[in-house]
């Protein structure tokens, strides 16, 4: 890529439209078209303002999301849809059914989650619900967290993507598809038997992620003690079986260890019951390490891979100041000095997700009813709940930086510009009425908001010579933009 | 970010002196490195004493009754390997590469984790750290980088839906169902004008991101030219797979690994005849690969492998159900073969882990880790199987 030339930040000269791209690459899924002039002419604050205030009807989104409804019931709602009144009867035959029913419900799941991607207004909230998806991964092609994974990003993450972590965190931690994925429902406290042997019922997985991903950071000063204590305080946060009723969280008294603990230097009594997990779980919310790491995450989100030491600080500190605000937390990266320093600019891969999001939205198409765009981030390497490591799909580049996929990205380019995208309707006749020689001008705008090299309009350009079909013509200039390596970047 | 350097640019940086101590050392070497690792991944748990026989234990009669293979020289009997041991006989193929001493089997051999779910058990033993849900790169990708390879274009293939957390980390993976669908899709008619175009904007720049799409490209022409080279005709339905494999070793483009993914394992009902026609084609498919490589065969190893066994008892449904130890197939040119290796645990029920299943008296860890260092040239075990002392199997050579 050709080096961005130095930016002034914007607080020191007026905003550019290209300083709307910029903060609509990424605190929103990019432009729709028109938005970046906006955000030059009302301003950064004024669109944080809109986009953490609260939420307004949205008629078009609501109509583009009424076919994948069905797939935002609950899980009672779902079972009793697909098995009657009668389910719990079932048994054993439950999971089979759910397993059947849910591969085409995951695929609605993912197809409400891009819908909203794409057409929200609240874009800060719906980058936030993608981050914690990943932040908090459940894979939902593990036993029952099938049923679950849908109301997790609906009922879990949405409600809390911009307020405070610690409510954020309970919730996830409550919720079966979390007890399921990392195994907290079946941990028990570990039992003398007859013999005197202890039998192992523990269960680490949640407790170590908790402490490594989700909370305090692999370098956040805890121990294997430390994971152990807190496996052993969470042991009875359980998740109730088809055959005891009713579906959701359970307290399981008899699983839970009620003896003494100690986690990061704090002690539990003995007899602490269902309470003492959600003591944990403020502690580690409010631990200055969550701040930190969190501050990370965030900041190699929105700004950097690797992020410049300012910005994680900035974060860090408005986490703690704000007792874990999310918001709170952007406001204070999207104002920083980091944001728009030399360098950020077009510096960060987009995801699969985010190429396809992006495209769709700088070119003003929607999926089209059909779920066939699930199946098109699957073959791209990101599909949406199925990722089976507790670490989510990745953020680095480096990650997302192969030949394979490479070609799926000009391959998905090349389909798109035809129209051909399964489960993507676009009208480009719509966008780019003219298909002449104003053609290549305005998709370049609209798609790169003037990060075009020069190099590739010229080969755009070149690609052109000789087609006069105006419908060719806009085929073939939307999927060189959208394959280029510019548009790649964000 | 870490560099990336092709085949192309290590040959021709080779001439610069200041680089040299950042390059491997086979790429001075007069022949360069031309081994390969084949991973056959049976998903799904393959049932190991289906597909190697105890025949010799008088328990494994008595616990499946109506799924056992039959004795050797019985009807539709086993193959007797070694008085013990026996293959399928719908893997009556292999034997003449058994006898070679190309065919390798490890008997016993699994996870010293005790999940009998799929995702988690096929995870641990493509990232080599059973017990550790939080690894998310693959051991043969840690091994492959360890040895310097695994950064050409064309280098390392994996046939299957995505790619494998085996071969996820630092190292480039051209991934795709068949190696002929690795190509630009694109509407006909646009076709070879976007192709051309693409070349264009990927032609210069030295990122990652222009160096990826351009080998990319590089390699959907290089594709493009094997498809002919192809002898999918002499194998079994469902092999192309392995035909391709064998078409990009024999064209010697610098692969160094190859992953194929293979479905249907997961045989909780009549598994008898799910096996026999998946063992049918397997058998046919690995002895159309021999055939097919010939000589080359000399510079390959392909290992076979599953998540967990299944349980030493059959169940009410004539199948079996999620166990622990399985057996494992390795097969090649520097393969000690013609052996069973391992210790058989017996199938007493006392002597069954949990009272139910196969025990494991090998690590596969012991199995990945001596195929890293002895063929794919790690320089050590440490970063492919971080956490263990893996003990020697003698499994090569």
């Amino acid at each position: 890529m050709a080096p961005e030339p130095a930016v002034a930040r914007p607080a020191t000269r007026p905003l550019t439209v290209a300083d709307g791209h910029h903060l609509l690459n990424r605190f929103a899924f990019g432009p729709r078209p028109g938005e970046a002039e906006r955000v030059a002419q009302g301003g950064i604050e004024r669109w944080l303002d809109l986009q953490l205030a609260p939420a307004k009807a949205q008629p078009e989104l609501d109509k583009a999301l009424e076919p994948y409804r069905p797939a935002l019931e609950t899980p009672a709602e779902l079972v009793e849809r697909w098995l009657g009144d009668d389910w719990e009867e079932l048994g054993k035959g439950v999971q089979k059914e759910v397993k059947r029913r849910a591969k085409d419900h995951l695929a609605g799941v993912a197809l409400a989650e891009l819908t909203r991607h794409m057409l929200s207004e609240r874009q800060l909230e719906e980058v936030m619900v993608d981050f914690w998806t990943n932040h908090f991964n459940v894979f939902a092609k593990k036993g029952f967290v099938r049923l679950f994974a849908g109301d997790f990003v609906e009922r879990a993450l949405r409600p809390h993507a911009l307020g405070r972590f610690e409510n954020l965190l309970v919730a996830t931690a409550r919720h079966p598809a979390m007890l399921i994925y990392l195994d907290n429902a079946r941990s028990r406290a570990p039992r003398e038997t007859a013999g005197g042997e202890t039998r192992g019922g523990l269960n680490e997985n949640y407790a170590r992620e908790l402490l490594e991903l989700h909370t305090v950071g692999v370098d956040g000063g805890y121990t294997q003690a430390d994971v152990e204590s807190a496996a052993r305080v969470l042991t009875g946060w359980s998740v109730r079986r088809p055959r005891e009723g009713a579906i959701g969280f359970m307290f399981r008294p008899n699983a839970h260890d009620g003896g003494e603990k100690s986690v990061l230097g704090t002690k539990f009594s003995a007899g602490g019951g269902e309470d003492e997990g959600k003591k944990l779980l403020t502690l580690l919310a409010k631990h200055p390490s969550t701040a930190r790491h969190l501050g990370r995450k965030l900041c190699a989100r929105f700004v950097a891979d690797d992020p410049p030491a300012a910005c994680v600080d900035a974060a860090a500190k408005a986490y703690r100041e704000g007792d874990g605000d999310i918001a709170r937390v952007l406001r204070a990266i999207a104002l920083g000095e980091s944001f728009f320093a030399e360098g950020v600019r077009g510096a960060k891969l987009k995801s699969p997700l985010e190429l396809v999001v992006s495209s769709a939205r700088a070119l003003g198409a929607r999926p089209d009813g059909s779920v066939g765009l699930a199946r098109v981030l699957e073959r791209m390497g990101e599909p949406i709940l199925l990722e089976s490591v507790p670490t989510g799909h990745p953020e680095q580049a480096s990650e997302w930086t192969s030949t394979s996929g490479l070609l799926s990205r000009m391959s998905y380019a090349s389909q798109l510009g035809a129209g051909k995208v399964p489960g993507l309707e676009l009208d480009l006749a719509a966008q780019l009425p003219d298909g002449g020689s104003e053609l290549l001008p305005k998709a370049s705008a609209l798609l790169l908001g003037g990060r075009a090299r020069p190099e590739t309009l010229a080969a755009v350009e070149r690609a052109l010579a000789g087609l006069d079909d105006p419908a060719e013509r806009r085929a073939v200039a939307v999927a060189l933009l959208v394959g280029s390596p510019e548009y790649q970047r964000q | 970010m870490t560099t990336m350097l092709s085949r192309r640019s290590l040959l021709l940086a080779a001439s610069g002196a200041a680089l040299a101590s950042t390059l491997p050392r086979w790429a001075f070497a007069e022949t360069p490195d031309r081994r390969v690792l084949v991973v056959l991944f049976l998903r799904g748990g393959v049932d190991g004493l289906h597909l190697i026989v105890p025949h010799g234990d008088p328990e494994y009669y008595s616990a499946r009754k109506g799924l056992a293979v039959a004795r050797p020289k019985k009807s539709d009997g086993a193959i007797d390997l070694d008085g013990q041991f026996g293959l399928h006989p719908r893997l009556a193929p292999l034997e003449p590469a058994y006898r070679a001493g190309e065919l390798a089997v490890i008997h016993a051999v699994g996870s010293p984790d005790a999940t009998r779910s799929h995702f988690e058990a096929q995870d641990y033993a493509e990232t080599g750290t059973p017990g550790r849900r939080s690894t998310r790169t693959g051991w043969l990708a840690r091994g492959l980088a360890s040895a310097g390879k695994g950064r050409q274009p064309l280098g390392v293939v994996a046939l299957g839906n995505k790619r494998p957390l085996g071969l996820r980390g630092e190292i480039d993976v051209v991934t795709a169902k068949r190696l002929d669908q690795f190509r630009l899709l694109a509407p006909k008619r646009l076709e070879s004008r976007l192709g051309e175009a693409f070349e264009a904007l990927y032609a210069k720049g030295d990122d990652a991101v222009t160096r990826a799409g351009r080998d990319a490209l590089g390699a959907t022409r290089q594709l493009a030219k094997l498809e002919r080279d192809t002898r999918a005709g002499d194998y079994p339905d469902g092999a192309r797979p392995l035909a391709e494999v064998a078409a990009l070793i024999r064209a010697d483009v610098g692969l160094t690994t190859a992953w194929l993914d293979v479905g249907g394992w997961d045989t909780h009902q009549a598994q008898g005849q799910r096996l026999g026609r998946l063992f049918d084609g397997l058998g046919k498919g690995l002895a159309a690969f021999r055939a097919d490589l010939g000589k080359d065969l000399e510079r390959v190893v392909l290992l076979v492998m599953s998540e967990f066994g299944r349980t030493v008892a059959e169940n009410g449904t004539g199948g079996t159900d999620h166990g622990h130890g399985t057996a494992m197939l390795l097969f090649g040119g520097p393969v000690r073969g013609g052996k069973v290796h391992g210790v058989w645990p017996g199938l007493a029920r006392e002597q069954r882990y949990e009272a139910r299943d196969l025990a494991v008296t090998t690590d596969y860890r012991d199995v990945l880790a001596e195929l890293a260092t002895g063929h794919v040239g790690a320089r050590d075990a440490s970063g492919v199987v971080p956490g263990h002392s893996p003990k020697k199997v003698g499994l090569l050579r």
